[in-house]
């Protein structure tokens, strides 16, 4: 310990070269994780680091922002902060459960909800790519990001920010590091962000993805001896913001239309995180305990059909408490041959969702009571089912708690130039959903009808279930003078769950079958049970086996090079499938296959001040076995992903030492992602597209004020594509962007 | 005594018998609900005859009515190859006679009820009808349709 006070001096003044700020100290690693000892580079895993220098420079604001600077990591910006669809060498997922584990300062995020946050202040971002789920458990399948915050024992002062840039966009942070002595350290940090938005609803005449995000953070770090550390954090936060810049797309000219929709849009959240971490450094066991306790209050707002028309809108509100408990046990010897690790996990969540479907009269008129009266009319041409009134809602009330608990070993044996490393994890999780789903429609025939019937539908009940899974890893690792070589065979799983956004097609079924059970009409293949039932909205967990070999290289002085290869095999894959009948659900079903085969590089040059980066990550995943009931998409490319991510950086800092400056940096970066196939057909894809951006730093005692592009070619790109109510629609991607931003670090 | 006594007890089981055998004789055990399961059989009028299986149909007596009437179900009945919806019918207020235990059913210019109200265009004519013996027989004109029905019960719920 005294150790790491003596050189932690190092650490808090600037650094004669701002490289970024991973240091290895003899005898002291400062790490990101509990759970991993080792600089992850001289492991047996395909990982990214990112240090505090170059998320601030590069001007990384939130997870969104690593796309493909991670080689075959990929989350678009589409939708709204609640959209955290993430692609991780071909898998991914829109709803429902990720494929990515997000810890910040060891706390696990149990609520995808959360992930799209600002950051400021973050120390460090470790991104794992392949399956982590022996250590970190359920939905790592992708792999994990672990984020750091800056720690008030590490660096001491203030911190201050201002932005503003395109769209009328500007942001505030404040924060301030103090210690009390060496054994206690206090952090207070806060932001504020607001954007007027980039996309005009024409509807509206307003820019529809206005938003306003704040948050505040504030740390405690005690060291009451020598061998024992306290962390706690809490951190709030809260969004506002509209969203959803959704532009209609003509199948059959390949027109846009500008985004016009007449319901409102928008997504608000808050979020709390308590976390405490208690280490204990014994001098044979170091035990690590991290307990959380998270809170998220959101609620959607959506125009479901994104027209003019009023067709269909929803209000999605959830409000859930997450508590999280990881004990974690390790050798305390860190020279010993056989390193060893051995944890307990456990957490529960209780979530309230209440999802609300109105349909307006558009909608009623054209999604059910076409429908209905289609049949209908063949018998009865001249005459209509009615319904009454401009609107009815199909109300939605779910109660979702999951409950998991979780043993987990690993071990690394050092064998001269080898090292094997063997783990297990027994993951158990319990969940159950009560759900309440009911509307009430008044309707009429008008053929023998002289006045309006209501008809009550009601579907409410209690599914269950549960899941076990062991999660194996094994890696076996080469050590030469130049790097590491390495194999790994790992197993990771997304949770199962229920799909309750198919909950309103279902009670649409039923409120159809009772209308014309009521009337004593009996439709062909209509009221068949095999989409009346909610066991239809459960879904077992999807595993996946990772094969990877790897090389971490350090050729000389100034290269690093990381490169790996990769197979994964996807089982009980989480894919929609229509239900058997005349019914216009979807509904969630382990029914398919993949395979995922690519290969990741990155190479890092340093020389003086000049620092070249690139990272490229080359994925072909592609469904083995995937029927949805209307086709079979096997051998079809799985869509959202990126076939290729590629990031080229260029900086360079020039120390100046002069009157005026102390250092002036410059730096520019490319990032490109494509091929991307929107649809399982893969009928309709983005081609590859890059955006270049760059920026100029000047520094001066502790002020810098930096000058920044983005989309500086102001590429026309998509981010995002879906169907609704038979119409295709995109997301488009931001355009051309500048800001200036003044920081002061005193 | 013992003279009495015996008198007594043939007296009472005279009395027993003659209960039992006025109730056999003067209470009728008709069901009012009952089920059928059978054949329809409907003329399309051009010498071909569309035939459907398995449809139930069930009366019910109204006995609150003066005089009592029934009402008819017929489920999910299908009159052409071609018509592409089943309909549940209501023969409402048919009128019917008991007689040696089984049920003759009559009725003419009766509109069903179909499909939440009044069906006119099936308006039923000429319908006769038997149950007996748990079976039912129907015949009638359903607005241009003749048919036929045939059915045997399914359950009983007897009440006297």
């Amino acid at each position: 310990m005294k150790t790491l006070f003596a050189v932690l001096p190092l650490l808090v003044s600037e650094p004669a070269e701002p490289v970024d700020t991973l240091y290895h100290i003899e005898q002291v690693e400062v790490t990101a994780s509990l759970k991993h000892r080792d600089d992850l580079r001289r492991q047996p895993v395909s990982s990214t680091e990112l240090g505090m220098y170059r998320l601030q420079r590069e001007g990384v604001e939130s997870i969104k922002e690593l796309s493909a600077v991670a080689p075959n990591f990929y989350q678009p910006a589409y939708g709204s902060k609640m959209t955290s669809s993430i692609y991780v060498r071909g898998f991914g997922s829109r709803i429902d459960q990720p494929v990515l584990g997000v810890n910040v300062d060891d706390v696990p995020l149990m609520n995808k909800n959360s992930y799209d946050f600002d950051f400021y202040d973050i120390r460090k971002i470790d991104l794992l790519r392949g399956p982590q789920g022996t250590l970190y458990g359920r939905n790592t399948s992708g792999g994990v990001m672990n984020i750091s915050t800056l720690s008030p024992l590490m660096w001491q002062g203030a911190r201050l920010s201002m932005e503003y840039s395109s769209a009328a966009s500007y942001a505030a942070r404040a924060a301030y590091y103090g210690s009390t002595g060496e054994r206690f350290g206090y952090s207070v940090a806060a932001s504020y962000s607001h954007s007027d938005g980039f996309f005009t609803n024409i509807y509206s005449g307003e820019k529809c993805d206005r938003s306003d995000n704040g948050g505040a953070r504030v740390r405690l770090q005690w060291l009451p001896k020598a061998s024992l550390s306290i962390d706690n954090t809490l951190s709030v936060s809260f969004t506002d913001e509209g969203g959803y810049a959704y532009r209609l797309y003509d199948d059959a000219t390949g027109d846009y239309s500008p985004v016009d929709y007449n319901d409102p849009c928008g997504y608000r959240r808050l979020n709390l995180c308590e976390g405490l971490v208690i280490k204990h450094r014994g001098e044979r066991v170091h035990l690590s305990s991290v307990t959380s306790v998270q809170y998220l209050d959101d609620r959607m707002t959506l125009d479901q059909d994104f027209t003019p028309r009023s067709l269909f809108t929803l209000v999605q509100s959830q409000r859930e408490c997450a508590f999280t408990q990881d004990i974690v046990l390790r050798n305390a010897d860190e020279r010993s041959r056989w390193q060893w690790l051995t944890g307990a996990f456990l957490f529960g969540k209780w979530l309230d969702m209440s999802s609300p479907v109105t349909f307006k009269r558009d909608g009623i008129d054209d999604l059910i009571l076409a429908n209905a009266n289609a049949g209908i009319h063949t018998q009865f041409p001249d005459y209509d089912i009615l319904i009454d009134g401009d609107d009815f809602i199909i109300a939605s009330d779910f109660r979702i708690p999951v409950y998991g608990a979780a043993l987990y070993h690993e071990s690394d044996v050092t064998l001269g130039r080898w090292r094997l490393t063997a783990g297990i994890r027994f993951d158990y999780e319990y969940t159950s959903m009560r759900y309440d789903s009911r509307s009430d429609i008044r309707y009429m025939f008008n053929m023998t009808m002289t006045d309006f019937k209501t008809l009550q539908t009601r579907f409410s009940g209690r599914e269950r279930q549960s899941f076990f899974e062991v999660l194996p890893k094994l890696a076996v690792q080469y050590s030469m003078r130049c790097g590491e070589l390495y194999a790994t065979a790992t197993r990771g799983y997304k949770a199962g769950g229920f799909n309750t956004q198919i909950f309103s097609d279902i009670l649409q079924v039923r409120m159809m079958n009772g209308m014309m059970g009521d009337l004593g009409v009996y439709l062909p293949g209509v009221g068949d049970a095999s989409y009346d039932s909610a066991t239809a909205t459960r879904y077992k967990p999807e595993t996946s086996w990772n094969f990877e070999v790897g090389a971490h290289l350090r050729l000389g002085e100034h290269w690093r090079v990381s490169a790996a290869a990769f197979l994964i095999e996807c089982r009980n894959q989480q894919v929609t499938v229509l239900p058997d009948g005349n019914n216009t659900g979807r509904m969630m079903s382990n029914a398919g296959r993949a395979r995922s085969m690519g290969a990741e590089l990155s190479a890092e040059y340093r020389v003086g001040g000049l620092s070249l980066t690139a990272d490229y990550g080359f994925t072909d995943a592609r469904f083995t076995e995937y029927d949805d009931g209307v086709a079979s998409y096997d051998g079809n490319v799985l869509p959202y992903a990126p076939r290729n991510t590629l990031a080229v950086g260029a900086a360079y800092v020039w120390n100046i030492g002069g009157r005026i400056l102390d250092r002036v940096v410059v730096g520019a970066q490319l990032r490109g992602v494509g091929r991307i196939y929107w649809n399982e057909e893969n009928t309709l894809w983005q081609p590859f597209y890059s955006l270049l951006s760059a920026y100029v730093e000047l520094e001066k005692n502790g002020f810098s004020l930096s000058v920044w592009g983005r989309n500086l070619t102001d590429a026309d790109y998509d981010t995002f594509y879906f169907r609704s109510v038979s119409r295709s629609f995109f997301s488009k991607g931001r355009p051309v962007s500048f800001g200036v931003k003044l920081s002061v670090n005193i | 005594m013992k003279l009495i006594k015996m008198m007594l007890c043939a007296a009472c089981a005279l009395s027993l018998a003659v209960a039992c055998d006025k109730s056999e004789d003067d209470s009728v055990l008709i069901p009012v609900d009952k089920t059928f399961l059978g054949e329809l059989s409907v003329d399309q009028t051009d010498g071909t005859f569309f035939r459907q299986q398995e449809v139930q149909v069930r009366y019910e007596m109204n006995t609150d009515a003066t005089p009592v009437t029934m009402n008819i179900y017929m489920y999910r009945v299908q009159f052409a190859e071609a018509m592409p919806v089943k309909l549940d019918m209501t023969i409402p207020a048919v009128e019917f006679t008991v007689a040696d235990g089984a049920i003759e059913l009559s009725g003419d210019g009766i509109v069903p009820l179909a499909m939440g109200g009044e069906f006119p265009q099936y308006t039923i004519t000429d319908l006769q009808g038997r149950i007996e013996n748990g079976r039912m027989t129907l015949s009638m004109t359903c607005g241009k349709y003749p048919l036929t029905y045939t059915g045997i019960a399914m359950y009983e719920y007897a009440v006297e």
